[in-house]
């Protein structure tokens, strides 16, 4: 069986007045059906605009797919007619976006938007719509439903905001749900109800879930793959435990070592990666993290590294994979990244 | 809400005060008067006596005082020009003329200027949108009365279709109405533009069609109310802007209006007509934009539920 998603050499790019901006820099990767994806990378590495550009929510101009194949079902969404899309968007693939505030239209209720998607996706009529919008809210977690679907969005705290987008993007039973950083703008409490709910609702629908986030202890919560992203390029993919156990790409070693752990009050040092994100508008020839890598030799600026096998369905993009695990087991500590005081 | 509408009628109420004050002051300090333009000059005496006759002999506070007297029991005066009349009577006469002109030029203006605007959203950043937004740019910077003398020449004095002033029934409307509205446009297309466009890049737009809408849907439904709000809040008072800030259009086609009153008011030093025509030009607009804000309440909940619990 082919799986539910199949993402091949996707590349997009923003034409901004400063330049090219590449996002996304031709990257695949595949998703079986009910599985879960986590996609980890600083802000600007293209992690949410990779998932945008397969439901085509880019801003076009000035954004534009450069190339590749994304095979949603066997069906190629970046050739797709766009006024076909709504055929999917929605119904087959559902995405939570990240500030629920903003996400929500501000003029309309929060029953209104929910049932819109059911009449549009499944053909209810309104009435139904808004019988089953109540269900659904109340699945979700949303106390007093019935009365709360005339309520408007700027009277609900962050938490139940995202609650609703979650009724929404469940509404129509997806088959895969995109989760782009839902969690950021709530409270750290907040944050871990809802990574609850979405993983109960996933094993309650048997959905496919790629969850965006900087945030690895999401992650190793709730993800069973994981792709590490870097100016636009995977360069680290492989099952989620591989990957915090043993990472092999200096900068997802760097990602590990930069959280915080709970130290002894007053002792606690801070780790981060040296240098600062990349320049998105000049794409290095060679490798993109060779500034900011303690490792880096003559061959990463020349060349840009492709993902080698390190292990069972692992991968990195690194030319010193080997130098770098023989340091790694020499001084574990702070291998990858720089330490200073918080 | 109705604490609410009484704080709005008081504030209303103090600043017409402070306006007739500080008008009722300038107008007469600045040098001149309304006996100084005749054509027999007045002797010494016969000037005391013209001035204690209309009481402007007295200090200018007791003056003021006397003057709000009246003016709360809705009694502004006569015309210093005009004493067979009242103030008020002459403004409800002149005042068809201006909301008249006022008025089509604002419906004229807004309906060219919202389908540009919405047009150069519809195709933000393409030619046609740099087209349209050029345009308006110097649309909007000729001056009307400018504008005025230039249809005059062309329509009036060269093709001789249309009169070039004065009033004798509607079609003396259709050059004052096209110089005033003209230059309006530039402003209503590009407001329009800005609030489709900041709409249209909004996130729950985006969310709008995550959920498989199709454009049309996501145009009816969230864009266009949304959009509606600020364009609403601008647009709904430039009613009674162009209803009161017609002189310079009235002055040029010699439109009998309350403008071109108002200018004439004020060279003669017609003291009550100036200040009549003020008070009632700043309550129509503060009254506008009273309605403007409860309009404002009932399209977007967010400021129906804080003016609720105020």
């Amino acid at each position: 069986m082919s799986p539910l998603l199949q993402v091949r050499n996707l590349e997009v790019a923003f034409f901004t007045k400063d330049g090219v901006v590449r996002a996304v820099n031709g990257i695949s990767y595949s998703l079986e059906e009910g599985d879960t994806l986590g996609i980890v990378g600083e802000s600007g590495c293209g992690k949410s605009v990779s998932c945008m550009a397969m439901l085509r929510l880019i801003p076009e101009p000035p954004g534009r797919i450069m190339g590749g194949q994304v095979l949603f079902d066997g069906i190629d969404l970046v050739r797709m007619k766009r006024d076909d899309l709504h055929t999917i968007r929605g119904g087959k693939i559902a995405v939570i976006f990240q500030d629920p505030m903003a996400s929500l239209n501000p003029v309309m209720n929060i029953g209104e938007q929910v049932a819109e998607a059911i009449t549009v996706n499944l053909g209810y009529s309104h009435r139904q719509a808004l019988h089953r919008t109540v269900e659904l809210l109340t699945r979700v977690g949303i106390p007093q439903a019935e009365d709360r679907v005339k309520d408007y969005p700027h009277q609900f705290s962050g938490g139940m905001r995202q609650r609703v987008m979650i009724a929404m993007a469940i509404s129509c039973q997806p088959k895969l749900l995109i989760a782009d950083e839902p969690t950021t703008s709530l409270d750290v409490t907040v944050q871990a109800q809802i990574v609850d709910l979405v993983q109960s609702l996933q094993r309650e629908l048997g959905m496919a879930v790629i969850w965006i986030t900087h945030d690895l202890g999401v992650i190793a919560r709730l993800a069973r793959h994981v792709n590490v992203m870097y100016a636009g390029f995977i360069i680290e993919t492989g099952p989620a435990k591989d990957i915090f156990k043993h990472p092999h790409h200096p900068y997802t070693i760097g990602l590990l070592g930069s959280v915080p752990k709970p130290d002894v009050l007053g002792t606690q040092t801070l780790v981060y990666i040296d240098g600062a994100p990349p320049d998105m508008l000049q794409l290095a020839e060679g490798c993109s993290f060779y500034p900011r890598c303690p490792y880096h030799t003559e061959q990463c600026l020349k060349e840009r590294p492709d993902l080698v096998s390190v292990g069972d369905n692992h991968g990195a993009a690194c030319w010193n994979v080997a130098a770098v695990q023989a340091r790694l087991a020499a001084g574990p500590a702070t291998a990858g990244a720089a330490s200073g005081r918080a | 809400m109705l604490n609410y509408v009484l704080r709005r009628f008081l504030g209303i109420l103090i600043m017409l005060l402070l306006l007739s004050f500080v008008t009722f002051v300038l107008s007469r300090t600045v040098p001149g008067g309304p006996f100084g333009k005749v054509e027999v000059p007045m002797g010494k005496k016969q000037l005391e006596l013209f001035k204690a006759k209309y009481g402007l002999d007295k200090p200018i506070l007791e003056q003021y005082v006397t003057w709000l007297g009246q003016a709360v029991r809705l009694d502004f005066g006569v015309p210093f020009t005009a004493p067979e009349m009242t103030v008020t009577g002459l403004i409800f006469k002149l005042l068809p003329y201006s909301a008249l002109l006022g008025f089509l030029a604002c419906v004229f203006s807004l309906t060219v200027g919202i389908i540009l605007g919405m047009i150069a959203a519809a195709h933000q950043n393409s030619w046609l949108d740099n087209a349209i937004v050029t345009y308006s740019i110097v649309v909007g910077s000729i001056p009307a009365f400018v504008l005025g003398f230039v249809v005059v020449y062309v329509f009036a004095a060269k093709l001789a279709i249309l009169p070039a002033g004065g009033w004798g029934g509607p079609k003396y409307l259709v050059l004052p109405v096209f110089a005033y509205g003209f230059p309006a446009i530039g402003g209503v297309a590009r407001w329009t533009r800005q609030c489709m466009v900041d709409t249209i890049s909004s996130d729950y737009v985006r969310t709008a069609y995550a959920k498989g809408l199709v454009r049309s849907q996501v145009m009816s439904k969230h864009v266009l109310r949304n959009a509606l709000i600020p364009m609403v809040t601008s647009f709904l008072p430039m009613f009674p802007g162009m209803m009161t800030g017609s002189m310079f259009i009235e002055m040029v086609f010699g439109l009998p209006g309350l403008g071109k009153q108002f200018v004439l008011s004020s060279t003669n030093r017609d003291y009550p007509m100036v200040l009549g025509i003020t008070v009632f030009w700043a309550l129509l607009l503060s009254v506008t934009y009273f309605i403007t804000d409860i309009l404002y309440g009932v399209i977007d909940p967010r400021v129906r539920i804080t003016q609720k619990s105020s």
